[in-house]
């Protein structure tokens, strides 16, 4: 199977719950700086953490696009400041967030999330919003997620791209970081592996 | 001030140059363009927090060079600048993010200079989220904030170089830029009009 490439924007190396999907031959970690626009229009996903450098990969569009029309998957973390998938507009920050503004709820079941309680991923230490501070905007037919906050801002969603592929949108912090249980940081780790390589039970699901 | 801003690139570093503090940067350039660009048309450059070091280090000749012909280069926090620019000696820290949970705690990070003019800008609040590590400076360089027993954590070095150079652990710009921590907001509030107005000692 063509693993997801994971590509490391900082200089830390691969996160460990990865370390187990790696060994396995389901992701491979790449230097961003090393990636080429081949290795990205061939991939079967790309995982980006929240260091991507969107400059960089707004200058791979093509290549991104090449990749999604083959059926590929894109996971995004972080907040969205460039379109490097056509239709993708900027992170919305909340304005003056209070506490209340951080909770999460399930707006939609979805393989990544299934019997994980989203509210305990809201805080870490009890101290909230690391999962999210505002929201990336879902492009038109995406399906909202997880919601932040009383008006259920979409901080999670996936889109089923038209000309093929899919993206699957976490709005902050790295997905494989929130909450306080290893656990499920490393089942979510799997997770988003398995949605991208469309293995499991996330065989069909975008 | 001319002043060059290196950005890599990340969501926080674009919402650090094209949001509230745009108006201070002359010039804004990936890591790969020092390569290119005329840095001697700036008086300083400015590393942002979380530059990979990967895209600084093969630019460190050409930064030294730049350093000897008296520019000054401002090395953000997380950028592990004892990859790429000289006479750097660094101690990472494992970084304590809850240590405000308990009352009255305190982080221990002080004012090394408070007669310092960056200190008319900032205060002690302004200058405290977490710590990334200490910096061991060379004899002649000017340490001006220090955290738990007396060890740098921002400073200025006129000696290793004829230019000038501002290292800190502190990554205001990440936080900032990712829309965390108001401490972070106020430090560059303070610290960036210093730098532009010359970085007065």
């Amino acid at each position: 199977m063509t693993p997801a490439i994971f590509i490391l924007s900082t200089d830390a190396p691969l996160p460990h719950v990865f370390e187990q999907q790696a060994a396995d031959g389901f992701v491979r970690a790449v230097r961003q700086d090393r990636l080429r626009d081949d290795d990205i229009a061939s991939a079967a996903a790309l995982i980006t953490c929240v260091s991507v450098d969107q400059d960089d990969l707004i200058r791979r569009s093509a290549a991104i696009a090449r990749m999604l029309d083959a059926g590929g998957r894109l996971a995004i973390n972080g907040h969205v400041l460039r379109p490097y998938v056509d239709g993708l507009t900027a992170f919305v920050p909340s304005e003056e967030p209070r506490r209340a503004d951080y909770e999460l709820s399930r707006l939609a079941g979805h393989p990544v999330f299934d019997d994980i309680d989203v509210g305990a991923l809201a805080t870490n230490r009890g101290v909230a919003g690391f999962y999210g501070r505002g929201y990336n905007p879902p492009l038109p037919g995406a399906v909202a997620l997880n919601g932040l906050g009383p008006r259920q801002l979409p901080v999670d969603w996936t889109w089923t791209r038209p000309q093929g592929g899919a993206l699957f949108v976490h709005s902050g912090n790295d997905l494989w970081g929130v909450g306080d249980d290893p656990a499920t940081r490393e089942l979510l780790a799997e997770r988003l592996v398995n949605w991208c390589l469309r293995r499991g039970n996330a065989e069909k699901a975008a | 001030m001319k002043l060059l801003a290196v950005n890599a690139g990340a969501a926080y570093q674009i919402e650090a140059v094209e949001g509230r503090y745009r108006s201070y940067f002359d010039a804004t350039i990936p890591p790969e363009d020092i390569a290119t660009t005329r840095l001697d048309a700036f008086d300083a450059m400015i590393v942002l927090c979380r530059t990979p070091a990967f895209r600084m280090e093969p630019h460190a000749r050409r930064l030294r060079t730049y350093l000897d012909g008296g520019g000054t280069v401002i090395a953000m926090g997380e950028c592990h600048s004892e990859r790429w620019l000289p006479g750097i000696r660094f101690e990472p820290c494992e970084t304590n993010f809850w240590w405000w949970l308990e009352p009255g705690a305190d982080l221990g990070v002080r004012i090394a200079q408070p007669g310092h003019p960056l200190f008319s800008r900032l205060a002690e609040a302004d200058i405290t989220w977490h710590l990334h590590g200490f910096f061991t400076p060379p004899a002649g360089a000017e340490a001006l904030v220090v955290a738990q027993g007396n060890r740098p954590i921002l400073y200025v070095d006129e000696v290793t170089t004829k230019g000038r150079m501002v290292l800190t652990s502190l990554d205001p710009f990440f936080h900032h830029g990712h829309h965390f921590m108001p401490a972070t907001t106020r430090f560059l509030d303070g610290f960036l009009p210093w730098v532009r107005e010359g970085m007065a000692g």
